[in-house]
């Protein structure tokens, strides 16, 4: 069975009941995405230790040198770009929700503009 | 994971398995060793006072009403919604695994039980039914629950049994390497040296994990175990035989068994009681009773909860496990006094007994009750 398969087939297998601890069940749900998101946080953590020790022991590494890596001005540059992306797609609901407030301010603002333009052109008339 | 006991039946998990294991466990440590006493805290800072405002009272407040005060406390909320999510990620986590890996496992378990060099036995009859409670609930929220089986190949249960156990062990502070029958070996050789019993009956023994120790230091005795699951007897019989441990395994109910009279000398659970009825419970010891040769010697061990030495909000908070973690007979087993019970079930009066049981790897103690039969 391939990754995709058992990790559908596992959450299948595994429901249980819905319980609701807070007032809102959207609290518990968002809490179980969460924790799911920091388990797999855990597991990249462990990856990359497991890619600095194989580094370090075939040589290519010297250890230590990932924690004393000082990146230079273009670096850090670039690197601060990639964590303002990052924190952008984090964010991105509360983002989404800035934009749909800003779309219906705009086509309120377009419908008074219209109307009013209307107004006017009646008054013209 | 991380337990140190390896054989063929296990799933064969990859880092990133390892990893998410990782993560639970210390999810469960942080919650178990350092957020859950905090639940103390909240109760005298907020959940009392308010209580005894709304009841109008400073009478001591009774463990129903704790309840339902800690279920309004939002601190309380968010550490059982987090315990809640930690349990279900744990088995979401070691199902992953157990899936991928499922048609090698159910393949190797058949080969074990057919092997013709396997020691021990297993004994499924013919229309047995599980006791309901045993099919209604998902005892520690496992998957399809205990007696879960879904065809004559079906390991699943005992699988998720033992991956599952493990790794909750673990979250609770023990040590991978704690067992529970160890403990009670060592119990019988400090305190009943010489005792060379000839049959052994492990009660309710799930994944064999507590049978397997007998078979292994008592190597001339006849090691039985039965418990109600099919899928879980057959995975506890091929991981015995994996093991080299020669365990015949039953599907039987611990409160009817069919074995004769005085066939046991060594008649042991572990923690069995906390999961079965106040009537399942009672009949176990009168078949302990029943099935104890004269001069045997029976040992019950289970969790060290005995709400008589507890504070009402102890007891309102252990409660947890009833609601949350499906087992229902939890406050049922923790209410009751075992050794009256067994003097009920036939023992004589002065000859059970309640003993704090040390862990071979693991803070505290075990619960355990030891009966003597007479010789005579």
């Amino acid at each position: 069975m391939d990754e995709l398969k058992a990790a559908r087939a596992a959450i299948e297998y595994s429901a249980q009941p819905r319980i609701a601890f807070f007032a809102d069940p959207a609290v518990d749900r968002v809490l179980g995405i969460t924790m799911a998101v920091a388990q797999e946080v855990g597991s990249v953590l462990e990856r990359l230790d497991t890619m600095e020790r194989l580094l370090v022991q075939s040589g290519a590494l010297q250890a230590g040198a990932v924690q004393a890596y000082v990146p230079d001005t273009a670096v850090a540059k670039q690197r601060l770009t990639m964590q303002e992306a990052f924190v952008t797609r984090l964010l991105r609901v509360v983002e989404q929700e800035l934009v749909a407030i800003r779309a219906e301010q705009a086509s309120g603002a377009a419908q008074a503009g219209a109307a009013a333009a209307g107004t006017r052109a009646a008054d013209a008339a | 994971m991380v337990h140190e006991l390896r054989h063929s039946m296990l799933a064969r998990q990859g880092a990133d398995d390892l990893a998410r294991q990782r993560f639970v466990l210390a999810l469960k440590r942080e919650l178990t060793g350092r957020i859950r006493p905090g639940n103390q805290l909240l109760f005298d800072a907020r959940v009392a006072p308010a209580l005894q405002r709304q009841l109008r009272s400073r009478a001591p407040l009774d463990r129903e009403q704790i309840k339902r005060g800690l279920q309004a406390e939002p601190g309380w909320q968010t550490w059982a919604a987090l315990t809640r999510c930690s349990q279900e990620m744990m088995w979401a986590t070691v199902t992953e695994p157990l899936m991928r890996d499922r048609e090698r496992i159910e393949a190797e378990g058949r080969r074990l039980r057919e092997s013709p060099t396997r020691r021990g036995g297993l004994d499924l009859p013919q229309g047995f039914e599980p006791p309901a409670a045993m099919r209604e609930h998902h005892v520690h929220l496992q998957p399809q629950g205990y007696a879960h089986t879904a065809s004559d190949d079906d390991v699943m249960a005992g699988a998720l049994y033992e991956a599952g156990g493990n790794l909750y062990s673990m979250g609770q502070g023990m040590g991978g390497d704690d067992s529970k029958g160890y403990a009670a070996i060592r119990w019988i050789r400090a305190h009943r040296p010489g005792f060379a019993p000839r049959r052994i009956l492990d009660m309710g023994c799930s994944a064999g994990a507590g049978s397997v120790p007998y078979a292994l230091e008592f190597p001339d005795a006849e090691v039985h175990g039965i418990d109600v699951g099919a899928a879980m007897l057959r995975y506890a019989h091929a991981r015995a035989e994996s093991l080299g441990a020669r365990v015949f395994f039953h599907q039987m109910d611990c409160g009817a068994t069919t074995f004769p009279d005085a066939h046991f000398d060594l008649i042991v659970s572990h923690n069995l009681f906390h999961e079965v009825s106040n009537e399942t419970r009672n009949a176990t010891f009168r078949e302990t009773w029943r099935l104890l040769a004269p001069g045997g010697l029976a040992l019950h061990q289970d969790v060290a909860i005995q709400n008589a030495t507890r504070t009402p909000f102890e007891q309102a908070e252990r409660a947890y496990d009833v609601y949350y973690n499906d087992e229902p007979f939890w406050e049922n087993y923790a209410d009751a006094d075992i050794p009256r019970e067994l003097v009920a079930a036939g023992f004589p009066p002065g000859s059970a007994h309640a003993i704090p049981l040390g862990k071979v790897n693991g803070p505290g103690h075990w619960f355990a009750a030891v009966a003597d039969k007479p010789r005579s």
